[in-house]
């Protein structure tokens, strides 16, 4: 994965952790499952963790920043 | 959960009333986005049929994206994406019974974007099986101690450029933490500066600043 993939790929889930477990919670009529959000919020994590861990491999290879 | 068959509202974000153009703005699936008045604030909000929109990436993306669009003409309160409703009289009854929490919530984030910073700790060690389980527990501590004085010395060079931070409960190797910052409009350019200096000045971090985002992080209940 390339520098810039691999950085919108961080921004997207930055984006869905935001949309997704902040701002303002309005009771609708309509409630999703929490088994759901759950499973969803289990996924964004594993992937933010492995493309913490590339980011963090790169940057000690010792390359210039 | 049984479907609805009929239309749904999605609701992206609640304003102050006034005269925004929404002539531009694309929602969910490109729907139209369009103001509902409760009060002195407007709803923002699409109409869907057969269901709400999933939970899927670009759903999210074009959930933000119309937040910030929005923001463009005055302080916005995103709503958390998955409020959904079968017309417009409970979305009314729902803003109106939170609406000094709303209006407080639009005074707060006046004339201000959300920045994220993400931190990660170069030498975070990766979790191996220990010799025993005390040891475990004391390279967890150790770590934890670790990125809890990354976020720290970070918050300390960055705090006086915003109104307000968040430290957000991501966790996964190598992050030692993700702050969100409220920082006013003006200070934006010297807030990504200093992230970069800081990031310069110090080897053993890296920074990513990440924004403007809409101002998720301050608008909830517990703010």
């Amino acid at each position: 994965m390339n520098e810039i993939d691999r950085y919108r790929e961080v921004t997207l889930l930055e984006l869905a952790d935001r949309v997704l477990d902040t701002g303002v919670v309005l009771s609708g009529d309509i409630t999703l499952s929490v088994a759901d959000v759950d499973l969803i919020q289990v996924q964004l994590h594993a992937l933010l963790a492995s493309v913490a861990s590339i980011e963090r491999r790169e940057a000690g290879d010792g390359a210039a920043a | 959960m049984p479907q609805p068959d009929g239309e749904t509202l999605h609701v992206y974000a609640v304003g102050r009333r006034g005269e925004r153009d929404l002539e531009g703005i694309r929602g969910i699936d490109e729907a139209t986005v369009e103001a509902v008045a409760v009060d002195d604030l407007d709803a923002f909000v699409s109409r869907h049929a057969g269901g709400p929109p999933g939970f899927a990436p670009e759903a999210f993306v074009r959930h933000d994206a119309v937040c910030s669009a929005l923001m463009d003409g005055g302080p916005v309160a995103p709503v958390r994406f998955g409020a959904v409703f079968s017309d417009v009289a409970p979305l009314r009854a729902s803003i109106a019974e939170r609406r000094e929490a709303l209006r407080e919530a639009l005074g707060r984030v006046e004339g201000c974007v959300e920045l994220g910073v993400r931190v990660f700790r170069l030498s975070a060690a990766t979790l191996e099986p220990a010799p025993t389980g005390a040891a475990y527990l004391r390279s967890r501590l150790d770590e934890r101690r670790a990125d809890e004085s990354a976020a720290s010395t970070v918050d300390e060079h960055l705090r006086a450029l915003s109104k307000d931070r968040r430290a957000r409960a991501l966790t996964a190797p190598g992050v030692a933490a993700g702050l969100s910052y409220l920082v006013p409009r003006a200070n934006v350019e010297p807030f990504r500066t200093a992230v970069a200096a800081l990031d310069d000045a110090r080897p053993e971090l890296e920074l990513v600043c990440t924004g403007p985002w809409p101002p998720y992080s301050f608008v909830g209940e517990d703010t």
